[in-house]
């Protein structure tokens, strides 16, 4: 192959190559009260996950001794037991571990499940787009908790319905918020010489399509976890969720707020905990947007 | 005697107007009736301004727009025959530049992912290492250096950033490459390196170029022949040097007194003589000549009855009085 | 170094430098984009500054009109009427700007207020700054619109930007400017996003109502076409400083600086050959200055010396009425 044409005089910038999402995540990493979510966040996590094992005893060992115990942070159960003996401390890091488990996965799969649906109706556009957005305004017309329960009674009830009932009501919004996202893009020339290259619609969607919606998919996605969170919450709170032995932040809430007026111990320790997730994510929610504000590119 | 590389022929581009609540979608036919032929490195000049329909025209060439009528014929071959797999594959033989080069990249790829990956689909069985070679041999053809493989499109100037697009384009060994507006978005010490680049090109790869523009002392640099568009037609084709010694059309005369020249002595003589009134909506076309209502030399037979593209000799034009040829 | 007398100027900008502090984590600390520039502007003429992109031209203008970005700081005297435009609190700024000093942008699309009818719009600067009535301001938005051949004037007036096509707008702009009958216009690439000939009406109306008005207008643009066509004088910007200075038949005739030279050569024209290789400049246009001694021109001159990498040139006299900065280039000291 002939070489005899000139070089460029100018490089690049001397720094080494920078993908945009890289630049974006640096800009995320100056921001101090989203860092600082982070941590408390990762903290919380291990907490829950690790925190258990340091107990040599499990949540749903009642210690017949100690019923009733109030906070006493020196003693065996350092954050006082309940009616039944249970250790609260370990009770509410194990229902950590559920909570928070159901939130993660659940908005991975609420999220993956609407950036596909919104990257394929927001590619594809016209008929097909159509009726794809059709049935997403169906489904957001149903009322949340009774689309919940039929749910999870089809589903033959237990946990695992009611994951799939969760996911099922939120990946509507990812799915909007993408559709539009991938609209603007097929507009844009990057994609048009992608099909002069050749490649298929399918191709386009999974290259191109969903890598560059990922920054809007991130950002809505950090709020769907603090919504799968609360859904779980509430529902378990309402007794259609994750039900007794087992702990969930949301049943848990639901006796510590039924025994509100003799003992607030039983609903101080998971409230607080449930919060302060909910503001690390939200902060962290914040963080993203602000790094992956697209006007700052 | 081989089919030539690029054939319009009585091509029709029509977009798909909603028609209301009940109505049926019409069609707005935005290219209408255009024919010629390209043979390799030949370069066609389509020019006008907007709304005219060029870049529209420069899409249908490529078959990302269906044509309403008409045929473009890829060596001889009529797109519309065309399988999907032939049609993708076919397109290592067709390809396309942008007047947005940045645009033009995915962010999230690098120059050389988006160089070479047009060569999954027209080589495949090529291993990634392969195709990444490929792609540092292309940019090696459009001058630039090896080190521009792992940037990516944010960190590129306009001018790299074209470079990359022509790479990407000639990478597949293609015939035929259409330019849309390659240069307009281009600082002008940058353009004149670009439009060098191109006319290296057409030399070393024997290849054919339609160049679309607004700016028609850039298309004279490169063209060998000329076709100015008006509200989707074309209103008169030459041979570039006949038309750029004289022009036939009086549009064609009104766009080359237009731009103006770095000379101020020719510039200041032609203060004051610009065209009045602006070009009619394609939605609402006239029923005569689409330039009747700005034309010097407009007669009522040129409102009334719109002049076809004369056949006669080498020098076309759609006008009810031209200029000799 | 005064070299030209600059008293009976109706702008005399001296020393303008414009700089941008630019968030942290990208590496640098200051972008210099205009670095320490100065020039006059007398009253009826038309300047033409022009540049490629990253030679800060735009941003001269900004300055002046005080509509840098907010991590944007002018320093430097721009001294107007009077006035050091630069030194203008915001209640004295807006006391000039729309009333003897005006903007016409470069997008018409979006220089407009969409939700707002296009003669109400018109009136609103006069009722604002000239106190006048309702009634009288629509006439004299009418009226305006009617001198830059907008058809159908009063019709017209009740209209929105968006049943306008581009050179309507900016021709609506321009209307806008000069209402106010103002001394100088400032016009940042108008004529950049419109079609050849609408340029060319644009221009054609720009320099009938100059003369008319007598407002003396700076023209940025980087087309030296239209510099040709519209601008008395012409100023050559590259990496935020003056290359040369001259009047625009002494500049297109005989370019001293090599930057103006290239950019001559490499503008596309009817008289080249065709088929011939155009004549380019190697590299990539400079962004910003580097606030680094020597010619920011230097890494793409072909005429370069070791000097010129070292020592800054000054803007010296090379003839009547024009300046160039080379160190190539004898010139009065």
């Amino acid at each position: 192959m002939p070489a005899d044409l000139p070089d460029i005089v100018a490089e690049a910038p001397s720094d080494p190559p920078e993908s945009a999402l890289a630049q974006q995540f640096r800009r995320f990493r100056r921001n101090r009260l989203a860092m600082a979510g982070v941590l408390v966040l990762t903290l919380i996590v291990l907490a829950c996950f690790l925190g258990p094992y340091a107990f040599p005893f499990t949540g749903a060992d009642a210690d017949f001794d100690a019923i009733g115990q109030g906070i006493d942070l020196f003693s065996a159960h350092p954050f006082g037991t309940d009616d039944f003996g249970r250790d609260l401390l370990v009770r509410v890091l194990e229902g950590g571990r559920v909570s928070l488990t159901i939130g993660f996965l659940g908005a991975l799969t609420a999220g993956v499940i609407g950036v596909l649906y919104g990257a394929i109706a927001g590619y594809a556009g016209g008929r097909t787009d159509a009726w794809m957005m059709r049935a997403v305004e169906v489904l957001y017309g149903f009322p949340y908790v009774i689309l919940v329960i039929l749910l999870s009674l089809l589903l033959g009830g237990g946990n695992l319905a009611l994951f799939a009932a969760i996911v099922f009501t939120l990946w509507l919004t990812p799915a909007v918020i993408v559709r539009a996202q991938a609209q603007a893009l097929s507009r844009r020339e990057f994609v048009e010489a992608a099909r002069a290259g050749g490649m298929t619609g399918a191709q386009i969607v999974v290259t191109h399509i969903v890598p560059n919606t990922l920054s809007v998919a991130i950002v809505y996605g950090s709020l769907l976890v603090p919504e799968v969170i609360l859904a779980e919450s509430f529902l378990s709170f309402l007794g259609i969720g994750i039900k007794e032995p087992q702990a969930s932040w949301g049943n848990l809430i639901q006796i510590g707020t039924s025994a509100m007026t003799t003992d607030l111990r039983l609903l101080l320790l998971p409230a607080t905990l449930l919060a302060t997730v909910l503001f690390c994510l939200n902060f962290i929610a914040d963080g993203l947007r602000d790094a992956f504000d697209p006007n700052d590119r | 005697m081989t089919p030539p590389l690029l054939q319009a022929r009585g091509l029709h581009v029509g977009y798909p107007i909603p028609g209301g609540l009940l109505g049926r979608p019409h069609l707005l036919p935005v290219v209408q009736d255009i024919t010629f032929t390209l043979q390799a490195g030949q370069v066609l000049g389509i020019v006008g301004e907007s709304g005219c329909g060029k870049s529209t025209l420069g899409r249908a060439l490529l078959g990302l727009i269906p044509a309403s009528a008409g045929q473009v014929l890829w060596q001889g071959q009529d797109l519309a025959t065309m399988n999907a797999a032939a049609l993708r594959r076919g397109r290592a033989a067709v390809q396309i530049i942008f007047q947005d080069p940045v645009a033009a990249l995915d962010p999230r790829m690098t120059v050389a992912r988006s160089v070479s990956r047009p060569l999954a689909t027209f080589e495949p069985g090529l291993s990634r290492a392969a195709q990444h070679d490929r792609a540092v041999q292309a940019l090696r053809l459009v001058g630039l250096a090896p080190e521009f493989a792992a940037r990516y499109p944010h960190e590129l100037s306009g001018g790299q950033a074209q470079r990359v697009g022509i790479a990407r384009a000639i990478i597949g060994g293609p015939g035929v490459i259409v330019c849309d507006e390659p240069v307009s978005a281009l600082d002008v010490s940058i353009q004149a390196q670009v439009v060098n680049l191109l006319m290296d090109l057409r030399d070393r790869l024997g290849l054919a170029l339609v160049f679309i523009s607004h700016n028609l002392a850039v298309v004279r640099q490169i063209s060998s022949d000329v076709m100015v568009m008006c509200l989707g037609r074309a209103v008169e084709t030459a041979p570039a040097p006949a038309f750029y010694a004289a022009p036939r059309h009086p549009y064609s005369r009104a766009l080359m007194s237009a731009v103006p020249e770095p000379d101020p002595v020719t510039e200041r003589a032609r203060l004051g003589t610009s065209l009045p009134g602006e070009m009619p909506s394609i939605l609402h076309p006239p029923p005569g000549c689409v330039f009747a209502t700005r034309c010097p030399r407009a007669q009522p037979l040129c409102h009334d009855m719109r002049p076809h593209l004369t056949a006669d000799g080498p020098r076309p034009v759609a006008c009810h009085f031209p200029e000799p040829s | 170094m005064r070299l030209i007398p600059m008293t009976d100027s109706l702008l005399s900008v001296r020393d303008l430098s414009v700089r941008f502090t630019l968030p942290q984590g990208t590496g640098m600390g200051v972008g210099v984009a205009v670095d320490g520039i100065s020039f006059g502007v007398a009253p009826g003429e038309v300047l033409g500054i022009v540049g490629e992109s990253g030679s800060g031209k735009s941003q001269i203008l900004f300055a002046l009109m005080g509509l840098l970005a907010s991590n944007g700081r002018a320093t430097g005297q721009a001294l107007f009427d009077g006035q050091d435009l630069l030194a203008l609190s915001a209640p004295a700024l807006d006391r000039v700007r729309g009333v003897t000093l005006s903007m016409i942008f470069q997008d018409p699309m979006t220089s407009l207020n969409p939700y707002q009818r296009v003669g109400d719009q018109l009136a609103e600067g006069l009722r604002a700054h000239q106190g006048l009535s309702r009634g009288a301001a629509r006439d004299a938005a009418v009226a305006m619109l009617d001198r830059v051949r907008i058809p159908d004037a009063a019709t017209r007036a009740r209209h929105y930007p968006h049943q306008f096509s581009g050179g309507m707008r900016q021709r609506v702009m321009i209307a806008m400017a000069l209402l106010v009958r103002p001394k100088l216009l400032l016009a940042d690439e108008p004529t950049t996003a419109l079609d050849v000939t609408v340029q060319a009406q644009v221009i054609d109306l720009m320099a009938e109502l100059a003369a008319e008005s007598g407002a003396a207008t700076i023209f940025v643009t980087h087309d030296l076409g239209v510099v040709a066509r519209l601008c008395d004088r012409v100023i050559v910007l590259y990496g935020g400083r003056i290359m040369e200075e001259a009047p625009a038949t002494t500049l297109f005739a005989a370019p001293r600086h090599p930057y103006a030279q290239g950019l001559l050569a490499a503008t596309p024209r009817m008289a080249t050959p065709p088929g011939a290789r155009m004549t380019t400049i190697p590299g990539t246009p400079r962004s910003g200055a580097g606030g680094t001694a020597g010619c920011p021109f230097a890494p793409r001159c072909a005429a370069v010396h070791d000097r010129c990498r070292d020592e800054t040139p000054s803007l010296r006299v090379s003839g009547p009425g024009s300046r160039v900065a080379c160190h190539l280039v004898e010139g009065a000291p």
